[in-house]
Order: C-alpha cells, then sequence, then structure tokens
C-alpha cells in the first residue's frame, strides 16, 4: 500500500466515496476520519479498503479524548490500534482536548486551561498511545471559545511544552490558529512563530463561521483570504509540509474541495519559490 | 480538580448547571462567558441532533423536517450522551417517542423508530462468517446437548401492530410514484445484513418465535423441543438466510469457556 504524504489532500466523507471511485481523482492522499470506521463492518469498511488500494491515508480522530481526566478508553485505543493494523496509515492526529467526563460525552472539542499540570496530564496520555499504537502521535490544537482565567502561559507555549513533554509531533491547523486568536485577542502570527517548527508534520486549512462577537469553527464554508495569508506565514516558517482541506458540514460538490486544494497548492509552490529565490 | 472541572463544564453544557464563573473570562469581541459556554451547548445539541437525522432518515422525511426536529432537540435535552461513539447515540429514542405525548399525532413513529435503529446496527456490525456446515454436521450427531447457535451480530427483531416495512419501503427511492403503502396488518421483522446491503425481511409467526427463542436460549435441545418436527425445516431456512451465522460447543468441565467453531 502506497504511503507517501505529500502535496495538499482532501478528507474523506462518505458522500464522495462514489465519486472517487469512479472517478479516480488525482489527489495525492486522503485523510480517514478514524471514528467513521470505528464499527466493526459494512459499507464504510468496504469503501475504505477499496480506496485505500489506490491512495495513501492518514487517520485523524476526535474521540480519544486525550484530556480527560477519566481513564483513556482502552476499547477505543484498542480498536484504534486494529484500524492502523488494517489500513496502514502513514501516521495517526489526535486532538489537544477533551470530550467526556466520567459522566457524559459532548462529542465535543473541549480546550483544556493552559497550565503545565494540564500539559503534563495531556503529554503522559499521548505517551499510552504511542506505546500502544507503537508510533509517534501528531496532535492538532483546537479552536476554543472559551477563555480560562487559571492558564498560565499562552497557546503556543502550551502547545510546544506538551510536544516537548510527550515527544510527539504536531498538526498545525492554521484555521484554528485564526479562530483562537479572534476570539481571544491574541497574535496569530505570534502563535505561527512559536509553535516548534521541526514537529510540524501537517497543516489544516478549513472555513469558519463569523457569529460577529465569536468565530466558529464550523468546517462549513471555503478558506477565508485572512487564513490564507496565515498559511503563506506557516509554510514559510516551517517548510512544504503536507497540507490538508477540511470540509465537514454543507459538504459542497468533490469539485469545489478540489479548488480549495489548489489554491493551496499554488500558495504552497509560490512560498516554496520564495524561499528557494530568498535562499 | 480536573475531573470535577471537566463533570462541571459538561453539566453546564448539557444541562445550563451554573460552573464556578471564576474560571472563565469573556472573550476579546466583548462575548460574555455565559454566551462564550453557550457556543459549546449548541454544538453539542446539533452535533446529537444531527446524529439523529443521520440514524432516522425515513422517520425525518415522515414526520416532517420541523417536528422530527424538535422531537430530536427534546430527546437531546433530556438525554445527554453516555456512549463512546456517535454512532450508539438514540438507541432509546423509539422508547422515548413512545411516551412523548406529541407524538400521539403519529402513532407510526415509535415502531419506525425502532425499524431504523435495527437497520443502522446492522450496517455497522460486523460481516457475517460463513457457516460450516461439514463441522456442525459432525457435532451434531456427536455433542448435539453442548451445541448452542451463534446468530448474527447484525439480526434483530422487529414486530409491530401495522406494515412497518412498507412504511419505510415507500420512503425509498424506488417506490413508485403515487403508490399508497397497504400497513393494514401486523407484522413480524427480521433485520440483517448477510452481504453488502442490510435486509428487511417479513416473517411468519414460528420463526419469529423461533428467532426469539435462539436470543434468549441459542441452545439445540431447547429449540428441538420448541419447534419438534418442524426443526427440520425451520432450522436449516435460518442458516440458509444467515440469521444463524454459526455455533458453540458449551464445555461442560470449563463452564463460561466456549469452543467457537
Amino acid at each position: 500500500m502506497q504511503n507517501r504524504i505529500e502535496g495538499v489532500g482532501l478528507g474523506l466523507r462518505s458522500c464522495h466515496y462514489q465519486h472517487i471511485l469512479s472517478h479516480k481523482p488525482r489527489v495525492p492522499w486522503f485523510e480517514v476520519m478514524t471514528d467513521n470506521y470505528m464499527g466493526a463492518g459494512g459499507q464504510p469498511h468496504q469503501y475504505l479498503e477499496q480506496i485505500r488500494q489506490r491512495y495513501p491515508v492518514t487517520f485523524h480522530g476526535v474521540g480519544l479524548s486525550l484530556g480527560s481526566a477519566a481513564p483513556l478508553n482502552k476499547e477505543y485505543l484498542h480498536r484504534l490500534k486494529e484500524l492502523v493494523d488494517i489500513y496502514q496509515p502513514a501516521w495517526v492526529s489526535e486532538h489537544l482536548c477533551w470530550c467526556a467526563s466520567d459522566e457524559y460525552n459532548s462529542h465535543e472539542l473541549l480546550p483544556l486551561p493552559y497550565t503545565e499540570l494540564c500539559a503534563r496530564h495531556l503529554a503522559e496520555r499521548i505517551d499510552q498511545v504511542q506505546n500502544c499504537l507503537g508510533q509517534r502521535l501528531v496532535v492538532e490544537n483546537l479552536s476554543s471559545y472559551v477563555t480560562f482565567a487559571e492558564s498560565e502561559m499562552s497557546e503556543w507555549e502550551f502547545v510546544s511544552l506538551i510536544c516537548q513533554l510527550a515527544d510527539c509531533d504536531l498538526l498545525l491547523d492554521v484555521n484554528n490558529v485564526y479562530v483562537s486568536a479572534t476570539n481571544h485577542g491574541f497574535s496569530a502570527a505570534d502563535y505561527i512563530s512559536g509553535v516548534p517548527a521541526k514537529r510540524v508534520r501537517e497543516i489544516h486549512l478549513a472555513g469558519f463561521e463569523d457569529q460577529g462577537d465569536l468565530l466558529l469553527d464550523s468546517h462549513s464554508r471555503p478558506v477565508y483570504d485572512a487564513v490564507w495569508d496565515l498559511y503563506r506565514q506557516a509554510l514559510e516558517r516551517v517548510g512544504p509540509v503536507p497540507t490538508l482541506i477540511e470540509w465537514d458540514n454543507d459538504i459542497p460538490g468533490f469539485e469545489v474541495l478540489e479548488a480549495e486544494a489548489e489554491k493551496a497548492r499554488a500558495i504552497a509552490a509560490q512560498t516554496a519559490g520564495e524561499v528557494s529565490c530568498a535562499g | 480538580m480536573l475531573a470535577e472541572f471537566q463533570r462541571q463544564f459538561l453539566r453546564a453544557i448539557y444541562d445550563g448547571k451554573p460552573i464556578s464563573a471564576a474560571q472563565l473570562q469573556a472573550n476579546a469581541l466583548g462575548r460574555s462567558a455565559e454566551h462564550c459556554l453557550m457556543a459549546y451547548s449548541d454544538s453539542v445539541q446539533a452535533t446529537l441532533c444531527k446524529a439523529l437525522a443521520e440514524i432516522y432518515p425515513v422517520a425525518r422525511q415522515f414526520v416532517g423536517e420541523r417536528f422530527f426536529d424538535a422531537l430530536a432537540m427534546r430527546y437531546v435535552q433530556q438525554h445527554p450522551s453516555e456512549v463512546t461513539r456517535l454512532d450508539d447515540y438514540g438507541e432509546t429514542f423509539s422508547d422515548f417517542c413512545t411516551g412523548f405525548e406529541p407524538v400521539q399525532q403519529v402513532p407510526h413513529l415509535p415502531a419506525l423508530l425502532a425499524l431504523e435503529w435495527a437497520w443502522h446496527r446492522a450496517f455497522h456490525s460486523a460481516d457475517s462468517q460463513a457457516f460450516d456446515f461439514a463441522a456442525f454436521a459432525v457435532a451434531a450427531e456427536q455433542q448435539a446437548g453442548r451445541l448452542r447457535f451463534v446468530l448474527s451480530d447484525q439480526l434483530s427483531l422487529v414486530a409491530a401492530g401495522f406494515r412497518v416495512d412498507q412504511l419505510w419501503l415507500c420512503h425509498q427511492p424506488q417506490w413508485p410514484d403515487g403508490q399508497l403503502p397497504d400497513l393494514e396488518a401486523p407484522v413480524q421483522l427480521v433485520i440483517h445484513r448477510p452481504g453488502r446491503e442490510v435486509f428487511i425481511e417479513p416473517v411468519d409467526a414460528e420463526e419469529f418465535s423461533m428467532l426469539e427463542h435462539l436470543l434468549a436460549d441459542p441452545g439445540l435441545e431447547g429449540l428441538c423441543d420448541l419447534l419438534g418436527e418442524n426443526v427440520a425445516v425451520l432450522l436449516p431456512r435460518a442458516i440458509e438466510h444467515g440469521w444463524i451465522c454459526g455455533f458453540e460447543l458449551e464445555n461442560d468441565e470449563y463452564a463460561g469457556t466456549d469452543q467457537s467453531v
């Protein structure tokens, strides 16, 4: 199975299965939402098997709840390991968040206060996951809507500390940086400058929803111009890392996603050219 | 401390219970901490309502989007998710609707929801394994008393006082335009997925009773007692349809450990 991840990939969504299998679009790789394949069998796996035969894939999860105080869900983790063994993704990514308490599950990516205690808690659990999967985990920065009074450091310092403690890689979601920077009033450029560049293995791009007094990470629109600008800055800092276009709500036709990927490719090519000339 | 904070946070999201205001601050765009928290409540409710809409598409079509979405919202508000996977959320939606007064106007809805849950379960379940007839013949001859059947993981039974399968079918794209479904008869259904497609099959009372019995007591001897001579007809049919997908030998010496075949 091919596993070379480079260029601009797309998130695999069930509404595009038929298009992908019948048109075999020239997409360099797909990101698979692992939570959609936690079921034991059936059509989702039949489609994924066929797509995996043709395309490299990465795994992306939303349900590990790395930041929960409740113990890691071993059943979920073991199923993830089974899926990794079956489909052999180039890497597995998850969010620096929590989803569930010992009572309820929110199915939402919830933030933690940026404290050393929380960073250590996350790092310990990332370590457990890495030990189970036998590979480095790639962790993604969140977009967040609440500000914690007890935070002791900036978000990028928090993310950097976790990556260092757990020796894991970073999935830099540029849209999330923009959304959180706007909601919390920090500089997105400072964030990009502050993350550990060598650990950035992948970049995410998506569209947000502007509610006036809050930006929501809705994944329901094209990437905003301000986020494209930030993407350019990120590439200048971290170099030509693989990039993914995410779209999860009001999902458009496949050609719309391909057009967004083309924009990202053009910016990456332009940035690489400029960096090369400058070098 | 983190555990208590997370418990409080989710109770605030689901139940609107107050969270220590000192922990949260207003955002940079002037939205209060309480309103920022509400963004999460709204998002969680929207996620769970969307999950229900995806699991119960026919019911949503049947009662209309507005009615269904209002019903789903009420269910979500009263039933915080306790499952890991969104696919597992909403199993009790049919029961909830049975006891919910506004649903009395659409009495067919609870059975339709039960049918869709069974369909959804079959869709995501493990693929069936082929039944090993040769091993079964040997075991049935030599160790019939220890033989217990394994029913397909995907199999569910639904009984209704009307043709709920016809109601489901008439919302599918292949249903002829303008044709009205005939709902005027009770029905007993088996829902399972022998291959790629989920099947909703009406069965007769004897087949339904056999499967109900096997779900409670999968032993061969009990089945023979129930069916008498009819076991020779009904058992092969159950295996042929893939309702029974295997068997095990109950281990008399090591109770609780079964030898799967």
